[in-house]
């Protein structure tokens, strides 16, 4: 079972076409079909143009369905018929095919019924049904003796039942048979109603299923076979492998039931066994059966109802829509047959089967034809092992090294006694300190970094040096939060080892000044606050060297040592237009050209200045104090010149490399 | 609540412009509150920056997943020991002054001198004549470098004139218009703050 879910009434599954409902006797008093109701819109069955029915079709007349339901099928009828009625059947004649299938309730013998007037046929039927029966002739005159088997023949001269009578008692015995057991009915069926003469006679495989006990059934009287004779033939030849019946004694539930009358005979063959298919809609059935066909003219064609239900059962699921299925409105109307929209719709349909994969189907075809495809050469990006390129910058890195160490290790002033004094920025810084009076204040701000200090620490050390010579008092200061100790260290170097030089009398140092360019606004507007202390702690009011010093104009001079344009900035521009003291600048190399604005003016905003090294090497020549600035010199003329080299080769290299790439 | 901020800012600033132009004593007092409150200020400044720095390399320790967190570590030990150095001694005392001097002002100036061979470095790469601007810059520094070497100054006088004409025309030309258009940026700054367009305080 592949578990799809089918309708209550479909005897066999849709998708795998397996048996759903057991095989078993349907009870005598079976319910009709449901009514289906008429099918609008959607319909499975293609015409040839709508509006036009087939012609086969074009006969069926509508039957009402409570006709139906009350007509009982001719099968059943002969089924309910007493046993004793019919020829007992022992238990050991019946095969055990066919035990295994007959009812186990009632198990009576199939009872020969009348056959109930036929009134529609089924669709599968009618489809084997030629479009127009052929008259009633004779089927006797056609047929030629000598195709009639000797076992016909001589069965036909005993008295022999009816063949429409064998072959119904035959098909009678089961009841419910699997589609794949129609053909092997036909075997059953097949056997022509020829009574056994002896036990002698019968092969041995129906020997084999013949009981012990002999049966003494009363072989069926014949009936008259002449019509029959070309439908037994031409079941002959579709069981050929089949032992004939003459050679074989024919078992007593396989003879045919004897027939009271003649008329009573014909009545008991079914309809749709005496219709016989024309040869135009069946090709390969023999000619036979037409003349089978045309010999029994009163055959009619069964009725839906004269089918049995075992047989009905073996119609396809397609056909078993029911036969009032008409189409009344649509496109289709008129048409029978068509699949109920709930069934077409509501059926679970088998998965649409897709299309095999190109790669399952070709076996390696698809492999094959994309090698055999013209090849895309693609660029591939070659591999470029990185190699270490020759940089200049160790090079200039071990120049500058060397250029700054050799020096220090040569005679100490062999570049400083080049230097010019006369008419330097440095020159004129001295000689403003040498005008200042004796025993002034000067206020020198230490407003550099440590990172500068290195530098501007030559500065402030040749100045203080000439301050303290002039006997001037130094009040130092910082904007700066580092500048405080610094201002500490140099005053301790500077004042190391004077005599007669003491801290708070003449020289002090207040420290850090908050707020920046506020602070100096404030300096130089309210000049030194009352409760300021210096960087020890000690109120600056206290220190008895300083009692007179209130604001910025009771300073002689102000040096500021800038370590950046900022400091120097903000000097300039908060205390410079406020107070009238001189303000002199040290001021690193780099800040030079920003000091310049300031030096340069008619103005003179900026007083005197001494920038970098070069200036504290001519301002220790000057004061005559030879000092760690004018060894440096020697250092800083050697690494200049060694990056005027450097810029030199640099652009040389350069250019050689451009005049190489435009001759490329 | 937005406006307070703006209001005080503005308040503020009036006061302070108009104390130039109109010495009055009302406003001069006003004025030297103002900058007495801007110098307690910044002097706090400094407090919040040394919180700040310890909360962001604290952070960065408990992380534990950021790269650098070692070099954290070590800031923080630093700054605890030389701020419980400050508060047991004073700046001015030995121990102090010897952490500054020994250990700050080393580091300080090493790395300051590094900029040397960066700058030797960057002064090959960069002063090459690629066109006129260039070939202009490369030749002022180098007749600045000239004008201050004291083995060629020596030679002659005249790089050393050349190297003040330099510094005193063309540069000083340049540094005196930026100083011209920093004043009047810093004067269209504040009219921005006093007119209450600009509010840097209020995000």
């Amino acid at each position: 079972m592949c578990g799809t879910p089918n309708k209550m009434e479909s005897v066999f599954c849709l998708s795998c076409g397996a048996r759903l409902v057991p095989l078993t006797v349907a009870p005598a008093e079976e319910k009709p079909p449901p009514v289906a109701p008429p099918i609008k819109g959607l319909s499975l069955p293609a015409r040839e143009s709508p509006g036009e029915l087939p012609a086969e079709w074009q006969k069926i007349e509508p039957e009402p369905t409570d006709q139906k339901k009350d007509d009982a099928t001719w099968l059943d009828q002969l089924r309910n018929t007493p046993p004793e009625e019919n020829e007992p059947v022992e238990a050991e004649d019946v095969p055990t095919w066919l035990k295994s299938v007959e009812p186990t309730s009632d198990a009576k013998a199939p009872v020969q019924e009348e056959l109930p007037p036929s009134t529609e046929i089924p669709e599968w039927l009618q489809a084997i049904r030629p479009a127009e029966l052929p008259a009633e002739e004779p089927a006797a005159e056609m047929v030629d003796d000598s195709q009639i088997p000797d076992w016909l023949r001589t069965a036909t001269e005993e008295k022999e039942p009816p063949v429409a009578q064998e072959t119904a008692a035959l098909v009678k015995e089961p009841v419910s048979e699997t589609p794949i057991e129609t053909e092997s009915a036909q075997p059953v069926a097949q056997e022509p109603a020829v009574t056994p003469t002896t036990e002698e006679e019968m092969p041995a495989w129906l020997s084999e299923l013949k009981p012990a006990q002999e049966q003494t059934a009363e072989p069926v009287p014949a009936e008259d076979t002449s019509s029959a004779e070309p439908l037994l033939e031409s079941l002959e030849a579709k069981t050929s492998a089949k032992p004939h019946a003459d050679e074989v004694e024919q078992p007593a539930w396989a003879r045919p039931q004897p027939s009271t009358s003649s008329a009573e005979s014909d009545e008991d063959i079914p309809d749709w066994l005496r219709t016989l298919p024309s040869s135009n809609e069946i090709g390969a059935e023999p000619s036979e059966l037409l003349l089978g066909a045309e010999a029994v003219p009163e055959l009619q064609p069964a009725l839906p109802e004269e089918v049995p239900d075992w047989l009905a059962s073996l119609k396809p699921a397609t056909q078993l829509v029911e036969d009032d299925s008409l189409e009344i409105t649509g496109p289709l109307e008129g048409l029978r047959g068509v699949l109920p929209l709930a069934l077409a719709v509501t059926e679970p349909h088998p998965p649409a089967k897709t299309a095999p994969a190109p790669a399952k189907n070709d076996g390696g075809q698809l492999f094959e034809s994309i090698l055999a495809a013209p090849r895309i050469e693609t660029e591939t990006p070659a591999v470029t092992i990185k190699r270490r390129t020759w940089s200049m910058r160790p090079f200039v890195y071990l120049l500058i090294a060397l250029a700054a160490l050799v020096p220090f290790f040569l005679p100490s002033d062999w570049i400083g006694a080049s230097l010019p004094i006369s008419n330097t920025p440095a020159s004129k810084f001295y000689d403003a300190i040498l005008a200042l009076p004796v025993n002034s204040t000067v206020l020198v701000s230490f407003d550099y970094d440590a990172s500068q200090s290195g530098e501007m620490d030559l500065q402030a050390n040749a100045i203080l040096h000439h301050l303290i010579q002039r006997r001037t008092k130094i009040i130092t200061i910082s904007t700066l939060e580092t500048g405080a100790p610094i201002a500490n260290r140099v005053l301790g170097n500077v004042t190391q080892n004077l005599n007669g030089y003491a801290y708070g009398t003449n020289y002090v140092n207040l420290g850090y000044l908050p707020g920046h360019e506020a602070g100096l606004a404030q300096l130089a507007t309210n000049g030194f606050a009352p409760n300021l202390r210096d960087f020890a702690g000690s109120p600056f009011s206290n220190l008895t060297g300083f009692t007179g010093v209130k604001t910025l104009r009771d300073v002689a001079m102000i040096v500021e040592l800038a370590g950046s344009e900022d400091t120097l900035k903000q000097w300039m521009e908060q205390v410079q237009p406020k107070v009238p003291t001189k303000i002199v600048a040290g001021v690193s190399a780099s800040v030079e050209p920003k000091a310049r604005a300031y030096y340069d003016t008619p103005s003179k905003q900026l007083t005197e200045m001494v920038s970098g090294v070069y200036g504290a090497a001519q301002y220790e020549i000057l004061s005559n104090q030879p000092g760690v600035a004018l060894s440096s010199i020697n250092a800083q003329g050697i690494v200049q010149l060694t990056l005027i080299v450097v810029i030199v080769l640099g652009n040389i290299a350069f250019f050689i490399s451009r005049g190489r790439k435009q001759n490329a | 609540m937005r406006v307070i901020p703006a209001a005080i800012a503005i308040a503020v600033g009036i006061v302070t412009l108009l104390t130039i132009f109109f010495p009055l004593p009302l406003l001069k007092d006003l004025h030297d509150y103002f900058i007495e409150s801007t110098i307690i200020l910044t002097a706090f400044a400094l407090l919040l920056g040394l919180g700040n720095l310890v909360l962001v390399h604290f952070l960065r320790i408990v992380r534990r997943n950021e790269p650098g967190t070692g070099y954290s570590i070590i800031v923080l030990v630093s700054a605890a020991i030389v701020f419980a150095i400050g508060l047991i001694f004073n700046l001015s005392d030995a121990p102090m002054m010897w952490v500054f001097n020994n250990v700050y002002l080393p580091l300080q100036s090493a790395f300051f001198a590094l900029t040397a061979f960066f700058l030797a470095t960057a002064a090959y790469r960069a002063l090459r004549a690629r066109s006129i601007e260039t070939l202009l810059m490369l030749i002022a520094a180098l007749i600045v470098f000239i004008g201050q070497t004291p083995l060629l100054t020596s030679v002659s006088n005249d790089l050393v004139l050349l190297k003040d004409w330099v510094l005193k025309v063309p540069s000083e030309a340049g540094v005196r218009g930026i100083l011209l258009g920093v004043a009047l940026g810093t004067i269209a700054t504040g009219l921005r703050l006093l007119a209450g367009v600009d509010r840097p305080y209020s995000e």
